[in-house]
């Protein structure tokens, strides 16, 4: 076992919430929201328009570029309109609302089967991306974009990331439990497109009845399914091939750069379906737990669902609403209000009720090099902060803010409950602009 | 803008907050009480040793030092914050660093010189680039040299052949490192000696002079003169040892600081026995462990990265030797420390870390 | 004693010399227009004029032959100086300052989140554009307080921002620091101002602020000097007075009038909108009066014009 990386925190778990729960579906709703922007890359260009019908499954908005992925109806129905709607990101975005007609129509989907062994690479990518396939750990990356690393940049090994690093999400965990199959074929479909050797499947070990069932799924292939020790954000790509296969991957790259490929256990699931049976992505698991929820639940939700009618479906607020986060507590968004709808990236729903929501003032940063030791990327936190504090952009550019994942770590531990990851996300936008306008020049 | 459901909405608003979500509930004031904590066994051996004078250092001092917080902050217009601890603990590094039988105006005036000259003029907590207590510590020393060198005699002191009694304050040593009463520095026992420390009859004697001092003693702090919290290394450590369980301090400082004195003295030792002492001595006497432990690692004054934190402590341990050594002075730890604080700045310029993965660009390569 | 005394002169001899040597040597021929220009600047070294300084204004005045109207804080008078020192014609310089269109402060505008984070503005706005519910209004945790360089803007305990018309001298620092560009550099004589950014039509502005533009127009039947962008009212710039009427007609009393009232009463306390409400009530009374004289009069005419033409009808 490679040393694991630098750097990392060991907050509290509390995955025994929900990870007891088995994976339930949920009805769809009456009205789906479904913004055009749900991944990485150029927003999706819609193809439809108000008034007209449509079936499950079918293509609703077009790629709006290169790194860009379709979207597909959720429910049957017809379109009542396209119209800014609050996204999960915070602004209000075009989104394309269905009202539901309440059947089970889908529209018709080319169905594979295992002769998705004979298939040529292009065909096996087109088909990923047709089904409108992003990255479902949260980073929403078009998967077909992923599957085409630049040439001379050949993948040997392809990891899927089981870790689910965040506290309190369990959605992987039910996934590997109840589902190794999909997952592990899904495995196979990304190694045959990427022609690469090794296969890694990479779980934490605080999930061993996960470990226990993948290793039985990977029985008699060459599939390798590691335990890794459980730290935070073990899950995180970089920091996965650093622990798995002991490679840096360089500052400002990505992992082809070291001839490796990470893909979530969710998305590898999704790319089976897509490939075997045509289907395109139009619902997700979703965890919902936290304090604040009577219920915590694993749920199979439809996408475009508004999270408060999840909310409703797991018995609702628990105490007096305090906050909502889309994803994990560690990198997660705060929603600003309950109408926002379930998209692809949406991993969990972390729900706090007023009483446990952390407010604290900030103080005065003291030095105590608690974020330096903590920070995965070994970056300087502090530094970069009181730069962005002083608005001397240049300086947090030299200590390499550009280079910081957001992971939280920093800001988890600071004595000073200073909003380090905000300063840092405002230092990274302001160098951007920076970098803009002496580019213009 | 979604209109109607605005209106009929909520009757609360979610709380909305950049990520995370979650916090260890680490806190300024937990730290620098707990460190606080861990000074007390030290400070509960001087006043064992030293007895009630000693207390009325550290009450004198630390109230003091908190009474000074609260005023400036008051008469600043800021929050008064002296619940958070770095005032009081201040305070009671000042203590540790006097000798126990300093008069309460001499407290009084350190804890100001401490709370206010060293930290609220550079704005407060945080932004201090000298070591407070070791600011006053130093101001003292050169403004009122005389209580400075004015040691108590310890508790454990054997009346009967020294003919002194606890609590009277000296400043002679005798051959084996104890205390003498001032009058009786006869020409047979001992050389004139300034001094009531052991590294004061070294600097006047060379090692013969403290040669027959026991090392465990000087260790435990068992009848030997010093500051207030010199006295006992072992409780000192013990201190320091649970810091570093919890995560307070790293390794780094105190272990560089303490092995180049040891390195130091185990070379000049070597080279030249009858002047200069062993690693061990030179360890367990003076300042060195409460420097290297509690002094140097304060978070605001040293540096911040692994690299630097190492530097700090091999300044640090060479200062003190060769103020030691070849200086004016018995004692090092107190200036080094302090002229080690003016290079933090840039030791932390040249010593942060290069992101994970960083590779130093090729000229040729074009930026992607 | 006489030793030490010979050799400090001779020291102090010789670096007098050396210093002279050095003077003469190393001097710089400067223009010493650039001296008397920088004298003549207010010294802030605001950066309003764009320059990295007064004094690197001033050589960019005589080296690149800059604009003399740049420098807002020195105003008419130093434009004047400008031209004398330079020897060239200046325009006329209208003075100006900050105005921030925005009156929603908590006492009038809602919040659609409880925003917990960095007390500031930029970094608020980049939270889906704010707490406040209003997508243009003002988050009121002073960016542009920290932007001025003259002290001249503050945040009212009601959480809004709030500029001191005579501190201010209109450098344009505060208008770049606010993440939502509701502030603006207004002529200084211009006593009317729009307190209100929200293009958004009159419902959802109902919804979110007491005090917004409803985009109601009437303001505009007043002054030809309102025009509107999208459903906000916008004061053109002009010579034309604006009739006291204008503010009167505006409902939720967006229109500010700087002749009558105090900006910082206005938005502090209670009196100066009782006073502007129960004048506006005058004088809606007062139109009603006018309108129902009007119309009699009118009817007047036309049965004298009907008794008239009778009269005729009569005689022919």
């Amino acid at each position: 076992m490679p040393p694991s990386f630098k750097g990392g925190i060991h907050p509290e778990y509390n995955k025994e919430m929900a990870s007891g729960r088995a994976i339930a579906p949920m009805d769809p709703p009456e009205e789906v929201v479904l913004p055009l922007s749900q991944h990485i890359g150029a927003p999706a260009k819609a193809v439809v328009e108000k008034g007209d019908e449509v079936l499950i499954g079918q293509v609703i908005a077009e790629p709006g570029g290169f790194v860009s992925a379709p979207i597909h109806a959720t429910v049957a129905g017809r379109v009542k309109t396209i119209e800014p709607r609050p996204h999960p990101l915070g602004k209000s975005l075009d989104a394309i609302v269905i009202e539901n007609s309440g059947e089970d129509k889908w529209t018709q989907t080319e169905s594979w089967g295992d002769s998705w062994k004979e298939k040529s690479t292009d065909e096996i990518k087109e088909k990923i991306k047709n089904a409108g396939m992003v990255g479902m750990g949260g980073a929403t990356f078009p998967t077909h974009v992923k599957l085409s690393p630049p040439e001379g940049k050949p993948i040997d090994t392809v990891i899927l990331n089981g870790a689910e690093c965040e506290p309190y999400l369990t959605a992987d965990h039910r996934l590997m439990l109840e589902h190794p199959e999909p997952v592990v074929e899904g495995l196979e479909i990304i190694s045959r497109v990427l022609g690469s050797k090794r296969k890694i499947i990479a779980i934490e070990e605080n999930k061993p009845d996960a470990l226990e069932k993948m290793r039985q799924a990977c029985s008699g292939t060459e599939i390798e399914v590691v335990q890794l020790p459980v730290k935070y954000p073990q899950g995180a790509e970089k920091q996965l091939i650093k622990a798995l296969l002991d490679r840096n991957v360089p500052a400002g790259g990505l992992p082809f750069e070291v001839n490796t490929l990470v893909q979530n256990v969710g998305t590898s699931a999704a790319i089976c379906a897509a490939v075997r049976e045509g289907r395109p992505l139009v619902n997700r698991v979703v965890t919902i737990t936290g304090p604040g929820i009577s219920t915590p639940s694993n749920l199979r939700v439809t996408l475009g669902t508004p999270i408060q009618k999840v909310i409703d479906a797991c018995g609702g607020w628990k105490g007096d609403p305090g906050k909502l986060v889309a994803g994990g507590p560690m990198m997660g968004f705060a929603q600003i209000s309950t109408e926002t709808p379930v998209i692809k990236g949406t991993s969990g729903l972390l729900l706090f009720s007023l009483d446990d929501v952390h407010i604290k003032e900030e103080d005065k940063c003291i030095r105590c090099g608690t974020c330096v030791r903590h920070c995965p990327m070994t970056l300087a936190p502090s530094e970069i902060a009181k730069s962005a504090q002083k608005k001397l952009w240049n300086r947090a550019d030299e200590y390499h803010a550009l280079d910081c994942i957001e992971c939280g770590c920093c800001s988890y531990g600071c004595p000073a409950a200073i909003p380090l990851v905000q300063y840092i996300r405002q230092s990274k936008a302001e160098i951007m602009a920076l970098r803009r306008r002496e580019g213009k020049k | 803008m979604s209109t109607e459901k605005d209106k009929n909405a909520r009757s609360y608003l979610l709380a909305v907050s950049s990520s995370p979500h979650a916090h260890s509930g680490e806190s300024t004031s937990r730290i620098m009480w707990t460190v606080f904590c861990c000074l007390v066994p030290a400070a509960a051996v001087g006043v064992y040793a030293f007895g009630l004078a000693a207390l009325s250092v550290i009450l004198f001092t630390t109230l003091g030092a908190m009474f000074f917080e609260a005023g400036i902050q008051k008469l600043t217009g800021q929050k008064v914050r002296i619940s958070d601890g770095s005032a009081a603990l201040t305070g009671l590094l000042l203590a540790l660093n006097l000798p126990a039988g300093s008069p309460w105006w001499m407290c009084l005036t350190g804890s100001l010189v401490a709370v206010i000259l060293a930290k609220a003029v550079f704005g407060g907590l945080g932004q201090n680039p000298f070591n407070p207590a070791l600011t006053a510590r130093v101001f003292l020393l050169l403004a009122f040299a005389g209580p400075m060198t004015k040691w108590l005699v310890p508790r454990t002191t054997d009346a009967a052949s020294t003919g002194l009694l606890w609590g009277q304050k000296v400043s002679f040593l005798d051959a084996g490192g104890k205390m003498i009463a001032d009058g009786l520095a006869s020409p047979g026992s001992v050389d004139a000696v300034t001094a009531a420390t052991p590294l004061g009859l070294l600097k006047e004697g060379g090692t013969e002079a403290v040669s027959q001092m026991p090392l465990l003693d000087a260790f435990l702090g068992n009848a030997i003169g010093g500051s207030l919290g010199e006295v006992s290394a072992a409780a000192l450590l013990l201190g320091a040892i649970f810091l570093l369980i919890r995560g307070y301090i790293t390794w780094h400082i105190p272990v560089s600081f303490m092995a180049t004195v040891a390195i130091f003295a185990a070379i000049t030792n070597a080279v030249d026995p009858a002047r200069y002492a062993g690693p061990v001595f030179n360890l367990v006497t003076g300042g060195v462990v409460i420097g290297a432990c509690f002094m140097a690692t304060d978070y605001v004054t040293s540096p911040m990265f692994a690299k630097g934190k190492i530097i700090f402590g091999i300044g640090c341990g060479m200062i003190t030797m060769l103020i030691r050594l070849w200086a004016g002075y018995p004692e090092g730890v107190s200036f080094s420390i302090l002229l080690m604080n003016a290079l933090t700045p840039i030791i932390d310029r040249y010593t942060a870390p290069m992101p994970f993965g960083f590779r130093k660009p090729e000229p040729a390569e074009e930026k992607s | 004693m006489l030793a030490a005394v010979l050799t400090l002169a001779c020291v102090g001899l010789v670096l007098s010399i050396m210093l002279v040597i050095g003077s003469r040597v190393f001097y710089v021929e400067v223009d010493p227009r650039i001296e008397e220009l920088s004298e003549n600047m207010p010294g802030a070294n605001c950066g309003g004029c764009g320059y990295a300084g007064c004094s690197a204004y001033a050589k960019a005045l005589v080296m690149e032959g800059a604009s003399t109207d740049l420098c807002a804080p020195g105003g008419a008078e130093m434009v004047q100086e400008i031209g004398r020192i330079m020897g060239v014609e200046v325009g006329e310089v209208i003075q100006k300052v900050a105005v921030v269109h925005c009156a929603g402060d908590n006492a009038h505008a809602q919040n659609r989140f409880n925003y917990i984070g960095v007390k500031n503005c930029s970094a608020a706005a980049a939270m889906g554009g704010g707490f406040k519910a209003c997508p243009f209004g003002c988050l009121g945790l002073g960016s542009c307080v920290d932007a001025c360089p003259f002290d001249a803007i503050r945040i009212t305990p009601r959480g809004v921002a709030v500029v001191d018309a005579e501190a201010c001298t209109g450098c344009g620092n505060c208008v770049d620091a606010c993440p939502k560009g509701i502030i603006s550099l207004v002529p200084k004589s211009e006593k009317v101002h729009v307190l209100c950014s929200s293009t958004d039509k009159a419902k959802a502005v109902k919804n979110y602020c007491d005090v917004g533009c409803i985009g109601c127009k009437l303001c505009g039947k007043e002054s030809k000097r309102f025009e509107m962008k999208g459903a906000l009212a916008v004061l053109a710039s002009g010579d034309e007075e604006i009739p006291e009427s204008a503010a009167l007609v505006c409902k939720p009393g967006c229109i500010f009038d700087g002749s009558r009232y105090d900006i910082n009463e206005w938005l502090e306390t209670e009196g100066p909108r009782k006073d502007f409400e129960s004048r506006q009530k005058k004088y809606k009374e007062e139109q009603k009066k006018l309108k129902e004289a009007r119309k009699k009069a009118k009817e007047a005419e036309k049965t004298k014009k009907t008794a008239d033409s009778e009269q005729k009808e009569v005689t022919e």
